[in-house]
């Protein structure tokens, strides 16, 4: 089974990114938001929750973009943001949405 | 001398907003990227200047370095061809070049919507690279000498 922790650990092995906290961080954004930007430097986020995000989302940063897919079983896996992040919602949020990351500060 | 090579990374854009994500692998001999352009090449027709269409980040050493993020525009008339943004990149051999293209476009009238107005287009990234002096082949040359001492035994 696919282990979000596993994949984590293998990444970082990977591409030679030596941990030195290794956390969870949430981000709560309330109704009527469509737009979110925040700041994730010397650190990872890997997003947890992508399949909660409404469809369209799209997710920026100054290493990876992803806009959410409408087929959401076609999301695969986790991915890493770093920089600055930016989350822009199709919509303003009818219902508050909370964004799960997995925080990697690296040393 | 060093020798230099030029590798293109073409992407194309379909649709407004798109992401379009890069994973391209360098050739294996390539020691060094010491420079790169990335510019529109097809598809938007503009009498005027458009100073942005889209973002680009580019990634060398298979996500190990982040070394690009820019923004790309359209010119209306080249008239010079744009000079090589300088990099100075070891590449680990093999590795890929990954990232990604958000295209950014905005309609020009209030009332149409970008994907009304879009139109697919292309952009490209020239990367500017030095070849490996490294003699080549070192690897099936030391699995023949072995396998000529085994011989031997």
């Amino acid at each position: 089974m696919y282990d979000h922790l596993v994949f984590i650990q293998q990444q970082l092995k990977q591409r030679k990114i030596e941990p030195a906290l290794q956390q969870f961080y949430r981000i709560e954004l309330p109704v009527g938001k469509s737009q979110h930007q925040f700041y994730a430097y010397n650190e990872l986020l890997f997003l947890t929750n992508a399949g909660q995000l409404p469809p369209g989302t799209l997710i920026q940063s100054d290493s990876r973009a992803r806009r959410i897919p409408f087929d959401i079983q076609s999301q695969e896996g986790i991915e890493d943001y770093t920089g600055t992040i930016s989350i822009e919602f199709p919509q303003p949020l009818e219902v508050s949405t909370t964004l799960e990351f997995i925080q990697i500060i690296s040393k | 001398m060093t020798k230099i090579r030029y590798n293109i990374i073409q992407l194309d854009v379909t649709e407004a907003g798109q992401v379009v994500e890069i994973r391209h692998r360098l050739p294996s001999n390539y020691g060094r990227c010491n420079g790169y352009v990335a510019r529109h090449i097809k598809g938007i027709s503009s009498e005027l200047d458009i100073p942005e269409i889209g973002l680009l980040a580019v990634e060398f050493n298979s996500r190990k370095q982040l070394f690009i993020n820019d923004l790309i525009g359209y010119e209306a008339q080249v008239e010079q061809l744009p000079e090589y943004r300088e990099l100075n990149i070891p590449l680990e051999s093999g590795q890929l070049v990954t990232g990604y293209y958000l295209d950014t476009q905005k309609s020009p009238y209030p009332f149409v919507d970008v994907k009304e107005w879009f139109r697919p287009y292309s952009i490209a990234i020239y990367l500017r690279c030095e070849i490996q002096n490294n003699e080549q082949h070192v690897r099936s040359s030391s699995i023949h000498s072995t396998t000529t001492e085994a011989a031997k035994d």
